[in-house]
């Protein structure tokens, strides 16, 4: 299964991640940072996954291919 | 010196490095300033300008990225804009760590995207109020009857102020961006923001005596471990006002100039208000409200070839990252999809704007409501106003705009 690592020192809440792929990833309330809705990324998300690690002005998101 | 916008050359200074006659002040500066930055980008990506005192203008994506990620080469904790103002320092835009983290921790969660929609009610309800008003006139002025009241007012909520005193805050922060710096009006305006800091006190000391739910009990209960004096406070419900008023309306007034000049653009977004969002993120790409943010270097260093002093001011461009052409295909043209487009606008790294997700809501809000009832108007273009200067802000004054009345 496709896996995604968030980079939580470079993240800061942007929250684009968010708009590109709301069943992938939210923003904690308590640190501001992103963190991911799943370990392993549905078939039918990779695309809104590339999306999102393509939206992260950080470049805090990395995909890991299977 | 090198001319920027005729020049061929960079010459060099007496200490080898580029010397060019930048100044975001300038008069025209708000019409030349993409060429500006084309050709510092080209032929001298980190230079100095001798203006107000010397300082470094970085102009290139990756320098900028990087540059704003190191807080500890770059300090923020002394004035970010160019030359100072004289207004006390922003927490925590104008903070370096430990407060910058206790700040941003007080103030990120009434921001988080949960925090933002439960605030989309009160600014769909404002919007729509704004809109009714001036729709039977056949005619607006959409940064006086629109994106001021509605930046302003949203920021006075967060807050939990009396939304209806918006212009009390508003005026003077408008009247002081979008003047020349040295000029009567802005010494005027700047005197009136000196005084916000009486009425912020009333607030701050009203809630410490009986917290509410807003934002201002927060940052004076602080949450419990991030502790605040009655000082910080003041100064952090001032970063708010100043951070959600101006360049909400500024991103508005420039969104409204571009929609104007582009009839397929306003068609595209009017015929299917899916594509505004990603529309926002190009307006702001290309029309930054706040052009740039300066840093102080901390210790000797080296950036895009150049030497750097400690001491040294260094202003990142972040609308010049937005249009380099390494990062950016097709940079100077506005792509209304544009995918992915990872601007620097909010800025970068540990600084970025604490409210772009509440700013991007308003613009989004503003621009679905507006679209629906006025898919197309035209620019009264003689009585467009452009600021004095866009150092600060870069926004318009005035945008008078005509529509037909009958539009469904």
């Amino acid at each position: 299964m496709t896996r995604c690592a968030i980079d939580e020192a470079a993240c800061q809440g942007h929250a684009l991640c968010v708009f590109e792929a709301d069943s992938l990833f939210r923003i904690r309330e308590s640190s501001g940072k992103a963190e991911l809705l799943v370990d392993d990324i549905p078939d039918d998300q990779i695309a809104a996954l590339y999306r999102a690690r393509g939206a992260c002005p950080e470049r805090a998101i990395e995909v890991i291919e299977p | 010196m090198t001319e920027l916008s005729a020049g061929p050359t960079a010459n060099m200074g007496t200490n080898d490095h580029p010397v060019v006659n930048f100044d975001h002040h300038g008069e025209d500066f708000y019409r030349t300033a993409p060429e500006v930055y084309a050709a510092l980008r080209a032929r001298c990506p980190v230079a100095y300008s001798p203006k107000y005192g010397g300082f470094w203008v970085v102009s290139r994506y990756d320098d900028v990225f990087s540059a704003a990620r190191d807080q500890a080469l770059f300090s923020a904790a002394r004035s970010v804009v160019v030359p100072e103002t004289g207004i006390p320092l922003l927490p925590p835009l104008e903070s370096d760590p430990p407060d910058l983290e206790r700040f941003r921790s007080i103030l990120m969660p009434a921001l988080s995207p949960a925090a933002v929609e439960l605030m989309v009610p009160a600014i769909q309800s404002d919007v729509t109020t704004a809109i009714e008003v001036f729709l039977p006139e056949g005619r607006c002025d959409v940064v006086e009857e629109l994106a001021n009241p509605i930046a302003s007012r949203a920021t006075m909520r967060l807050l939990g102020l009396n939304p209806a005193d918006w212009r009390y805050f508003a005026d003077p922060l408008h009247e002081a961006s979008y003047s020349q710096q040295n000029s009567e009006v802005c010494r005027a305006a700047r005197e009136r923001i000196h005084r916000f800091a009486e009425y912020i006190a009333r607030e701050v000391d009203a809630r410490i005596e009986t917290p509410g739910d807003d934002l201002i009990s927060r940052i004076v209960t602080g949450g419990g471990e991030y502790a605040v004096s009655r000082t910080e406070a003041i100064d952090l419900v001032r970063m708010v006002i100043f951070g959600g008023m101006d360049t909400v309306m500024a991103a508005l007034s420039n969104i409204f100039v571009h929609l104007g000049q582009d009839a397929t653009a306003r068609r595209a977004l009017a015929s299917d208000p899916s594509r505004i969002p990603r529309a926002i993120e190009e307006f702001l790409r290309l029309c930054a409200p706040v052009q740039g943010f300066a840093r102080t270097v901390t210790r000797k260093c080296e950036l895009g070839g150049q030497t750097l002093a400690k001491g040294d001011t260094l202003f990142l461009l972040w609308a010049s990252a937005n249009r380099d052409e390494r990062i950016f295909e097709n940079a100077e043209s506005f792509v209304i999809d544009r995918t992915p487009n990872r601007h620097l606008t909010f800025g970068i790294g540990p600084h970025r704007c604490l409210g772009s997700g509440l700013a991007r809501t308003e613009l989004r809000i503003v621009l679905q409501e507006f679209l629906q009832r006025i898919p197309d108007y035209e620019i009264v273009d003689d009585q467009l106003v452009p600021p004095a200067t866009i150092g600060i802000v870069n926004g318009w004054v005035s945008v008078p705009i005509v529509f037909n009345r009958a539009s469904p």
